[in-house]
């Protein structure tokens, strides 16, 4: 167990350290001095800068500063958006917001998607199967923004339940949209997920010898179906996180949130590069760590994978 | 013996059984006009080929029969009931309570979350919610000792997973036989376990019968594991009884081509070193499109013209021993001529 | 034969035959005459020979759903392709007077008659109005007729009442919409600018702008026509990329097998566990300035072929070809060494085929299947993803357009001009909803497992 944890710590640490070093490269891509606003900055800011991230040294003493840097938690200066203010403390200050919106939409979307795909399972080939199956292949065919975008048309506004600006009330229901917009395309996902795997579960020998022992029917897609189906909905779990937390770009930009993503969705309109490449390490680390953690919810759910063996 | 008199009763009655699948494709016919007796304390064989409808025969049974496969004629009377009007809820609890039924792979058969222990008690439990789950847990481990488990009381709380694939089946007859059901539907027990383990579980089976005086439905494509456990057999082809008899009948007077074929495929100790194995010929038919005459005739060394255009009616070829071949019938025909002329 | 070598001599049969219950009318003088080999061939009807793909596609007609939307994505790719040359405009054609119109018109008649009522009520407007003193000399007049002279208070009150007047607020505003409510006129379908009313009025033959037209008089209908092939083109293109490195990548990997395979294996795992969007969305961005300058005066094949499609859009593939492979090599490589392990592969093998005609031959067509159905599903995640970068602005460039794009260039005038975002919202969404059924139909068909 200990060994198998140590190992996926290690992969997710060289993962990390994998999108550090290509956001480095990417940067050495940029034409001009990505740290630069200006076309042409006075020589003292140019010192400034080659004192602070070695621009004058060779690339792999660059790298290495760059490096020393990241792990110091020193993701450079904001350079449009917010001039030298540190992109660490902004992401500090934006990321609760994201965070909470994206925390209560993930919950919502596992809740309810797991629901729907056991009722649509369960009813299978009926009429309330396929409405399910086509609502929620529809949810995974349309884009956040259309999603986002529709319930701002539709819901907000004057004399209608919910405010157009996050910012302009402090009451729960500037939170409803946002998380309902989010959280729908990750719900349809996990109710397709769902229905599969419990389709799947349902079709196993198990499944005939609970038959045979004479349990209801109740009992068997409660008990011994809906835990065996839930192992795979647990994989795609991360990766939906990852999906939530992009997708908070635009609907946070929909909504006019505060929050990281807006944040970083205005850093790419600006090319304001230290913004745009800080945020991108933070958010692939918490994405990586939180895969890290969804897979090791494994050993809780299947008592079959065996976590000291490889693989 | 209280139940003396009981005992020349039938526990299982099966009348001109026909099951049929509704797929896109067409109908297919898997079990097609089957008719047995079944005796308590007895021991009954079914035989046949993968796909022969060996298996759904059993599940009519049980009413374990999964969509888009349904009854569609015949009767199955089980201590005088009707098990084909039985309403769902008295299916389920008929099931496991009365007749139980253990599955071809331990493997998969047991579900991979949950602990033997759980999975055990669960089946007690679910035929009587009076017992507690302390009561349960006894009887559970008490079974588990019966079927030959030790260290009963930390195998309750392992996973499927942590045990062999021998040690499971028996985990699976124990949770067979733990509301000391009447009739125990085996289908193909041993098939996926070593020849070993085999020996093992076939001998556990017949002990366990002798103790517990249940009837026993051994579905199997295994001759060798009939002989050792059977008291008569059903041989079926391609959804169809093609003969039936005691144990001894069948092996040593077969009066069936498929059965001589079966006999020939299968490996003896008895027979003469020099003696080869022969493989049937040919393949199943198509169970889709099943022709008129009798099913096995194209792969048949016999085959005569008429078995290509019907199916051959049953003849009595002794007693309890009825056989479907247009080759019986003939001599049938012949011996009855010749008793006119004579 | 076999019967005389029997152990134990077989029991005589008994043989009785309930003759009440048999036809033997079914029996002839042949019928017990050995059947030959040709007979006994002939019993079983052969089903007719179907292969693969033809099996298939008899799966897929059944599929009520999945030909539905195929139907549907058959339309789309027409309206894509074939529409912009129905419709005699060109995308990034500004039509002049033809700016902001809606997706529906009035008649000539009735804007005539709206531009007489607006004349009217400006005619009114200016008589109404009246300066000060008019008012003073006006109400002096009345006075003077009904035989009194005005207080100074009062003439100071009237003075002051017509300054307001004068100044507005006192009396409604009247406007096109105002006029058009209360004249109660009915619209008509389509969009067309008064120029062109007038132009087929005199009997010229006008196309008109069936989506209404942008706030530079572009066609909404062509661009949503040229938006949806853009969006299918990157979808197909993206998909085929993804193919062909995941398919190269996985095959090896799987082939070889050993230490290749273990660190083609971690390689995989940590692209895996990467956030593609993140990834995708700092590649766009960073490669996309990247080719802007380098190759803002390039004028040779290359050059040319980033200045048609765009940079954005080639940064975009290099970065989906950059990560989302994975699943195709992952798919690949287990049903490789899965196959690796089967009996006609070890014998090719034994027969001395070389390693590539083995990946060719052998292991390819049994996982067709598989392939084509991811490679398929393929294209609506890369359309999604596709605008989803346009939407965030680093997508297809101007004046190219894409779904996305035109999505995001809608929400300025979100709540004059909803129908902006509609429409290409709305076929966005069918088209993916289609390509996803489609997929799932395909999955369901080709299959094996499910083959039965």
């Amino acid at each position: 167990m200990a060994k198998y944890i140590l190992k996926r710590v290690l992969m997710a640490l060289l993962t990390i350290f994998a999108i550090a070093s290509l956001t480095f490269f990417l940067m050495k891509a940029i034409p001009g001095n990505p740290f630069l606003s200006e076309k042409n900055p006075p020589q003292s800011v140019i010192d400034n800068l080659n004192a602070k991230y070695g621009l004058d040294k060779s690339v792999p003493e660059q790298y290495v500063m760059y490096m020393n840097n990241l792990i110091h938690g020193d993701l450079g200066v904001s350079i449009k958006t917010q001039k030298n203010y540190p992109v660490a403390r902004i992401i500090t200050e934006m990321f609760p917001t994201s965070a909470k919106i994206g925390a209560i939409a993930i919950s919502w979307a596992v809740i309810v998607g797991v629901l729907l795909g056991c009722i649509s399972a369960y009813y299978r080939g009926k009429a309330a199967d396929s409405a399910l199956r086509v609502v929620s292949t529809l949810g995974i065919s349309m884009p956040g923004f259309v999603v986002a975008t529709l319930l701002l048309l539709l819901l907000c506004g004057d004399g209608k339940p919910f405010p157009v600006l996050f910012t302009s009330t402090t009451s729960w229901r500037r939170y409803v949209l946002p998380c309902l917009a989010l959280g729908f395309y990750p719900m349809c996902y996990i109710a397709r997920q769902t229905r599969t795997s419990m389709l799947d579960a349902l079709g196993q020998e198990y499944i005939k010898t609970a038959r045979a022992k004479g349990l209801n029917t109740k009992r068997i897609v409660l008990k011994h179906a809906l835990r065996n189906a839930f192992i795979p909905v647990l994989t795609y779990l991360g990766p939906q996180i990852a999906f939530t937390l992009t997708g908070g770009f635009v609907v946070e930009k929909v909504f006019s949130i505060p929050g990281l993503g807006r944040y970083f969705v205005q850093a790419i309109t600006n090319r304001d590069y230290p913004v745009i490449m800080g945020t991108t390490i933070f958010l692939a680390s918490f994405v990586i760590i939180m895969n890290l953690i969804v897979d090791l919810l494994y050993k809780v759910v299947d008592p079959r994978i065996d976590l000291t063996k490889e693989g | 013996m209280s139940e003396h008199t009981e005992q020349k009763e039938n526990l299982l009655e099966v009348r001109d059984l026909h099951v049929s699948f509704f797929t896109p494709a067409g109908e297919v016919k898997a079990v097609s006009g089957i008719s047995y007796d079944l005796k308590y304390d007895e021991v009954m064989g079914i035989v046949g080929e993968s796909g022969s409808g060996k298996s759904q025969e059993a599940y009519a049974i049980m009413g374990l029969l999964q969509s888009p496969g349904k009854v569609i004629g015949g009767s199955i009377t089980f201590e005088g009931e009707d098990v084909l009007s039985k309403s769902r809820t008295e299916m389920t609890a008929f099931r496991g309570s009365r007749a139980a039924m253990i599955f071809q792979n331990p493997m998969t058969s047991l579900n991979p979350v949950y602990t033997i222990g759980n999975q055990l008690i669960e089946a007690l439990r679910a035929h009587d919610k009076s017992i507690s789950k302390e009561e349960a847990g006894k009887r559970a481990m008490e079974m588990l000792t019966m079927v030959g488990i030790n260290n009963v009381q930390q195998r309750m709380k392992q996973y499927p997973h942590e045990l062999s694939g021998g040690m499971r089946q028996r985990v699976m007859i124990a949770m067979g036989l733990i509301c000391h059901p009447k009739l125990l539907i085996a289908d193909e027990p041993t098939t996926a376990l070593d020849v070993t383990i085999q020996a093992q579980i076939l001998e556990l089976m017949k002990s366990l019968q002798k103790q517990t005086h249940m009837g026993i439905i051994f579905i199997t494509h295994n001759l060798g594991v009939v002989a050792e456990i059977c008291d008569k057999v059903c041989v079926m082809y391609a959804g169809k009884m093609v003969e039936q008899g005691p144990v001894d009948d069948i092996f040593y007077s077969p009066a069936h081509p498929y059965t001589e074929g079966l006999l020939r495929s299968m490996p003896r100790v008895d027979a003469d070193s020099h003696e080869r194995l022969i493989p049937i010929e040919g393949t199943p038919v198509d169970m889709l499109n099943p022709p008129e005459g009798c099913p096995f005739a194209p792969r048949c060394p016999y085959a005569m013209k008429v078995c290509l255009q019907k199916m051959p009616p049953y003849v009595d070829v002794g007693e309890d021993h009825r056989s479907a071949c247009w080759l019986r019938v003939q001599e049938a025909l012949e011996k009855k001529e010749g008793k006119n002329d004579g | 034969m076999a019967e005389e070598k029997r152990v134990r001599p077989r029991k005589p049969f008994s043989l009785h035959l309930n003759e009440e219950a048999f036809d033997f009318g079914i029996l002839s003088g042949e019928s017990f005459a050995p059947a030959n080999q040709a007979e006994k061939e002939g019993f079983i009807p052969d089903r007719a020979p179907t292969s693969y793909w033809k099996d298939a596609w008899r799966r897929f007609r059944k599929n009520t759903v999945a030909m539905v939307a195929l139907t549907l994505l058959v339309l789309i790719i027409l309206f894509a392709f074939v529409g912009p040359m129905i419709v005699p405009y060109r995308y990034d054609q500004f039509n002049k007077g033809a700016e902001n119109l809606h997706p529906w018109h009035y008649s000539l008649e009735d804007l005539q008659l709206v531009d007489q009522r607006l004349d009217e009520a400006r005619e009114k407007a200016e008589q109404s109005k009246m300066t000060p003193e008019e008012a003073l000399a006006e109400a002096r007049a009345k006075a003077e007729a009904e035989g009194r002279k005005l207080s100074l208070m009062e003439e100071v009150n009237i003075k002051n009442q017509a300054k307001q007047a004068s100044v507005g607020d006192g009396e409604e505003q009247i406007t096109e919409e105002s006029v058009i409510k209360e004249l109660g006129l009915k619209t008509q379908p389509f969009g067309y600018s008064r120029a062109e009313l007038e132009r087929k009025a005199a009997g010229e033959k006008v196309f008109p702008h069936v989506f209404g037209t942008d706030g530079f008089g572009r066609d909404n209908m062509v661009r949503t026509m040229i938006g949806a092939r853009v969006s299918l083109l990157v979808g197909v293109c993206a998909a085929i990329l993804v193919l062909i490195i995941g398919a190269l990548y996985g095959s090896i990997s799987g082939y070889c097998g050993g230490t290749v395979d273990a660190v083609m294996q971690r390689i995989v795992e940590v692209i895996q566990s990467v956030p593609e969007v993140l990834v995708i969305l700092l590649i766009s961005v960073v490669l996309k300035e990247r080719f802007n300058e380098t190759l803002a005066n390039s004028t040779g094949v290359i050059g040319t072929l980033f200045h048609t499609v765009g940079t954005n859009v080639i940064a975009m593939f290099i970065a989906f070809g950059a990560l989302y492979w994975v699943t195709m090599s992952r798919i690949i490589r287990g049903q490789i060494l899965q196959l690796k392990q089967q009996e006609y592969v070890t014998a090719a093998r034994a027969l001395g085929a070389r390693g590539g005609r083995i990946i060719k031959k052998h292991l390819l067509p049994n996982c067709v299947g598989q392939i084509v159905t991811t490679t398929f599903l393929q294209i609506p995640s890369a359309i999604f993803l596709e605008s989803f970068l346009s939407y965030l602005g680093v997508g297809v460039d101007t004046p190219m357009t894409s779904l996305g794009s035109m999505c995001t260039d809608a929400l300025g005038g979100m709540t004059s001009y909803p129908e902006r975002l509609l429409f290409p919202a709305a076929l966005l969404s069918v088209m993916i909803l289609c390509l996803n059924l489609v997929g799932d139909g395909l999955r369901d068909a080709l299959d094996p497992k499910l083959k039965k």
